[in-house]
C-alpha cells in the first residue's frame, strides 16, 4: 500500500489513515497527555508519509506500522521538549461530592490524571517503552524496533518505568491521604 | 503499590486519552495530498544526473565570470582611490612659466590632475 502512495495513489492514502489514524491518535495523546498536541503531530506524521512514501525502501523489509510508531514517537518527544512544564490540575475539591456515580467518575478522573503527572516524571524511553507495550499491545520485541533498541534494553525500560511510576503515585497517594487527615 | 494497582491506574489513564479523530482532523489530513507535494526521487541513470547538473553547473560558471568581471571593475577603483592621493602631492608652483587653466575648477576630474601633474614634472 505504500508503495501505491508513493506512486500517488490518493485511494491507498485513505485507506491506510482510516487503518492508523485512530490507533496513534490514542498513542500521541497518551505520550502527550495532551489531545491538540497529539492532533498536529498526526498530521505532521500524515504529511510526512504522503511526502516521502516514494523514497520507501522495499529492501529494508521494513513494517510501515513500526515505522510509524517511530514518527509519532520522534515528534511527541520533540513535541514534549519543546512544550514548557504543565502546571498539575488540582481536582481534589471535587472529592467532597455525595453522590456515588459522580464519586466514581471523579476517582477516574484522578487516577487520570495522577497517572499523566507521574508519566511526565519518568524519563522519556520509560514512559514509551510502557505506552508501547500497555496500551499500543506491542510485543516487546515490536516495541524494541520502534526504540531502536535492544530488546533486554526495552525490557528493563518496563521493569524501571513501572517501578519508576508507581513510586511517584505512591508519593502522590501519602500526600493526598495527608492533605485529607 | 502493587502490579494490580498500577494497571487500574493505568486502564484509567487509557480510557482518558483514547480520543477518536474527529471530522476536522480527519478532513484536514485527508486534504495534505492536495496540499502537499511527494518529494522527487533521484535517480541516478545518466540523463537524470546530466538534467540535474547542467542548469546548475551553468549558473555556477555564470557566477564566476561575473566575479572575475566584478574584480578587475575593483581593480580600476583602486586606480581611482590611487590618484586621489596624487591629489595631496600636486603642488602649483608660482614661479614655473606652465600655463594651467585660468579656471582650476575645471580641475575636478582626475584625468586632468595627472595631465597637469605630468606638466610640472
Amino acid at each position: 500500500m505504500i508503495l501505491s502512495i508513493g506512486k500517488g495513489d490518493q485511494t491507498a492514502y485513505c485507506t491506510l489513515v482510516k487503518r492508523h489514524l485512530s490507533i496513534n491518535l490514542g498513542f500521541a495523546t497518551k505520550l502527550l497527555g495532551n489531545t491538540a498536541d497529539a492532533e498536529e503531530v498526526m498530521q505532521e506524521a500524515f504529511t510526512r508519509v504522503w511526502k516521502y512514501s516514494n523514497l520507501w525502501d522495499t529492501s529494508r523489509n521494513a513494517k510501515f506500522t513500526t515505522w510509524f510508531y517511530r514518527v509519532v514517537t520522534n515528534l511527541c518527544h520533540d513535541v514534549s521538549r519543546k512544550r514548557k512544564p504543565q502546571a498539575k490540575i488540582e481536582v481534589l475539591e471535587a472529592m467532597a461530592s455525595d453522590e456515588v456515580a459522580a464519586d466514581n467518575i471523579i476517582a477516574v478522573k484522578q487516577r487520570s490524571q495522577q497517572v499523566k503527572d507521574g508519566l511526565n516524571e519518568i524519563p522519556h524511553r520509560q514512559r514509551t517503552a510502557i505506552i508501547l507495550c500497555y496500551f499500543q499491545g506491542l510485543s516487546n520485541r515490536e516495541a524494541a524496533e520502534v526504540m531502536e533498541v535492544s530488546l533486554s534494553a526495552v525490557e528493563s525500560y518496563l521493569v524501571r518505568g513501572r517501578r519508576n511510576l508507581a513510586e511517584v503515585l505512591e508519593e502522590d497517594k501519602n500526600n493526598l491521604l495527608k492533605d485529607i487527615g | 503499590m502493587n502490579n494490580q494497582k498500577l494497571n487500574n491506574y493505568l486502564d484509567a489513564y487509557g480510557k482518558a486519552n483514547s480520543p477518536e479523530a474527529g471530522p476536522a482532523l480527519l478532513n484536514s489530513i485527508m486534504d495534505i495530498p492536495y496540499e502537499n507535494d511527494q518529494d522527487e526521487k533521484l535517480s541516478w541513470d545518466p540523463k537524470s544526473i546530466f538534467i540535474f547538473l547542467m542548469p546548475r553547473i551553468s549558473a555556477l560558471t555564470a557566477f564566476c565570470l561575473m566575479g572575475i568581471y566584478m574584480g578587475s571593475a575593483g581593480s580600476s577603483a583602486l586606480a581611482e582611490d590611487e590618484a586621489a592621493e596624487i591629489d595631496y602631492k600636486i603642488t602649483f608652483d608660482p614661479n614655473s612659466k606652465i600655463f594651467i587653466s585660468d579656471n582650476l575648477n575645471t580641475l575636478l576630474d582626475i584625468e586632468g590632475l595627472i595631465f597637469v601633474e605630468e606638466k610640472i614634472k
